[in-house]
């Protein structure tokens, strides 16, 4: 028996290498190796001069940042309730079989495509601006450059809220048909069902939603890039890309990468940790 | 019993799974160092650049250099827009080098100039040039120096590209001549100017650039060397005037950003390179009634060059395809004509094979202003400073 439990023990273990050896060469180890580079000064050693020179020169895109990404992450998530809530709640079968269709599609549209999507859409002279000059709304010479937070946001939400929709779905499509059924049978309304049912029992999907976009948009680098380019405050991605670029210089660009991995890090634990047990347990007891 | 078979199956399963993609792994990585068929040469070029470089060895150099000679075989490899682009290069040919490598796998690399000074420090590079037939047409200065680091035996301009102020004659009659013209004209129309400041391509650098030569007058200090550190409250100072100026012009989207505001009419006047303007121009992305315009004292340009690592496979070949690129015929049909850039070489052996209608594109921005005011960039450390208190003062 004890010599079976060896073989087994040595079996799982050697199963396990190869994901082992790819998560410590790939994860691990550049972000070790991110850490260092960003507290060690040209000639070896311990420093924070990386960090006091991005909260000198980059603290307003810092701030930008994280501001941009968490406001864009907050109307995807109102939105993508609203569109999950609908699919699951929904009795009329064709519409919500066409919309359940409909909301993915950004899916499968690479962010790139989002960002060249928004230059043309979203530019003065530009599709958004030159439909509201025909309806009259807005004066075509004066129109709005919205190549700044507005653009940013307008393209996360884009292409984040399919993602968060599908996410929040899922953990609507866990809750049992017996609980809403039942409300229902007492005269609750649709809203009252979202409110009091779904949302408190997907609480951790809603989250891991959040966190997950929240994140994502901090690492997005073109869309930032090809909507705001060389303006002021720009996200860390494209200040990272420059210093990298014109300086070689890996160690200002890794202090904002260990910003943004503590930004997203602290974050998501205090968030999910809440959420996410808070979300267990109470299903459980149900 | 069962769930013992049902075990062993799957542990066999397992078993063929990972042999397969170990299989995988390793012929891919064989096919790397495959040996070519005996008699062929493989000829690796590394480009550095936008899709358009690595478009003209695909689909122009390489088709007609294995026409020529048809046991040359060419693998292009595309490292990317601007300087990270060379600075990928770089960074692989340090690396064969480090490895102890005999061989490395690049035989002919296109690179901006500030790759030289980086190249040369580590001492990667072939000295060749001047061996080669068509040394004999390579006449400018680029060919001799690349921001402040001498260079001559190094490398071949394979072209100059200029930056230039674009400018919609439907709006601009009589377009600023000089900076100061500029700065009068942005003040009687606020937002209709606009550059992509440092962080979203060259085009923004170079109006930087130029602005930094105006307000400082040190154009040959800041382009020759040598460098003093005393300078920075000079370059400071013109920074600082930069940034009331941006406040009354628009801070585009990257190179391609400009040129897009320009042919959509959001903007009426901005900084360009020549070479994507013409080529907007020539597939009608841009309307024809834009022009170009150089202001003084200047606006800085830049080639790319060829260089042949110091370690490459094929050095004969690498040598022959470099000859071939900077014949006046390969200049004037491809370079100018097809891809609206300036001749790396002697423009005078280069024109006669141009036809008239390239050369009247070439010549939209005369060749005395070119002459006059076509500048350098700074020198490299200049080069940093610049950028680096452009972001400090201007943001």
């Amino acid at each position: 028996m004890d010599r079976n439990s060896v073989k087994n023990s040595i079996k799982i273990f050697l199963m396990l290498i190869p994901s082992l050896t790819i998560l410590l060469s790939v994860y691990l180890y550049p972000f070790i190796l991110a850490i260092l580079i960003s507290v060690v000064d040209s000639s070896g050693r311990l420093t924070l001069e990386h960090y006091s020179y991005v909260f000198t020169v980059y603290a307003q895109d810092v701030v930008f940042t994280i501001a941009v990404c968490a406001l864009s992450a907050l109307v995807s998530l109102l939105i993508s309730i609203s569109i999950a809530s609908y699919i699951r709640l929904s009795l009329d079968e064709g519409f919500r079989k066409i919309l359940n269709w409909i909301f993915r599609f950004p899916l499968f549209i690479p962010m790139v495509v989002v960002a060249q999507m928004m230059r043309t859409f979203l530019a003065p002279h530009g599709f958004l601006n030159t439909l509201l000059a025909q309806i009259g709304f807005i004066e075509l010479q004066e129109a709005p450059n919205l190549f700044d937070w507005r653009g940013l946001l307008i393209g996360f939400v884009w292409k984040q809220t399919p993602f968060m929709a599908l996410i929040i779905l899922s953990g609507f499509a866990m809750v049992s048909d017996v609980h809403i059924d039942a409300a229902r049978v007492l005269g609750a309304g649709r809203l009252y069902i979202v409110r009091r049912i779904l949302l408190p029992m997907a609480r951790g999907s809603i989250a891991i939603a959040f966190a997950l976009t929240f994140a994502s948009n901090i690492g997005t680098f073109t869309l930032p890039y090809m909507i705001i380019g060389g303006a002021k405050p720009t996200t860390m991605t494209v200040i990272m890309a420059h210093r990298v670029t014109y300086f070689g210089d890996w160690s200002i660009a890794n202090a904002l990468g260990v910003i943004s991995y503590a930004v997203v890090g602290l974050f998501s634990i205090a968030y999910l940790r809440e959420a996410v047990r808070a979300g267990v347990y109470e299903r459980e007891r149900v | 019993m069962g769930s013992v078979l049902l075990r062993t199956r799957s542990g066999i399963l397992m078993i063929v799974a990972i042999a397969v993609i170990a299989a995988v792994i390793i012929g891919i990585a064989l096919q790397q160092f495959a040996p070519t068929t005996p008699g062929k040469v493989r000829l690796v070029y590394a480009t550095a650049g936008d899709i358009n470089m690595l478009a003209l060895i695909q689909n122009v150099i390489a088709p007609e250099f294995t026409k020529r000679y048809p046991n040359v075989e060419i693998a292009s490899i595309h490292t990317g827009p601007g300087e990270p682009g060379s600075r990928i290069i770089f960074e692989k040919l340090k690396a064969a080098r480090d490895a102890g490598k005999e061989c490395w796998d690049v035989d002919v690399a296109v690179v901006h100039q500030i790759f030289m000074s980086w190249a040369l420090k580590e001492g990667l590079l072939l000295n060749y040039s001047t061996s080669i037939p068509t040394w004999k047409y390579v006449v400018s200065e680029d060919a001799y120096n690349a921001l402040g680091t001498y260079i001559k035996g190094f490398g071949i301009p394979l072209f100059h590209s200029q930056i230039a102020i674009a400018y919609n004659t439907k709006y601009v009659q009589n377009p600023p001549r000089s900076y100061d013209e500029l700065v009068k004209w942005v003040e009687a129309n606020p937002k209709k100017f606009g550059h992509n400041g440092i962080r979203g391509g060259m085009s923004g650098v170079g109006f930087v650039v130029g602005w930094v030569y105006w307000k400082t007058g040190m154009y040959d200090t800041l382009a020759r060397g040598p460098y003093n550190e005393a300078l920075k409250d000079a370059i400071t100072k013109a920074l600082e005037e930069l940034k009331v100026f941006n406040e009354k012009v628009v801070i585009t989207a990257g190179n391609v950003g400009t040129l897009d505001m320009l042919a959509r009419e959001e903007i009426w006047m901005g900084p360009v390179w020549v070479d994507m303007f013409m080529t907007w121009l020539a597939e009608g992305r841009m309307p024809p009634h834009i022009k170009l315009t150089l202001l003084a004292p200047g606006l800085p340009g830049q080639p790319m060059y060829l260089v042949i690592p110091a370690k490459a496979c094929n050095v004969e070949w690498a040598k022959k395809l470099i000859e071939f690129i900077s014949s006046p015929e390969t200049q004037a049909k491809v370079i100018v004509e097809k891809y609206n850039w300036y001749p790396g070489i002697d423009p005078n052996v280069v024109l006669p094979h141009v036809s008239e209608e390239a050369k009247a594109r070439l010549f939209s921005i005369p060749p005395e202003d070119l002459q006059r005011y076509g500048k350098s960039f700074p020198v490299s450390q200049y080069f940093t400073d610049i950028l680096k208190l452009y972001e400090k003062v201007v943001g």
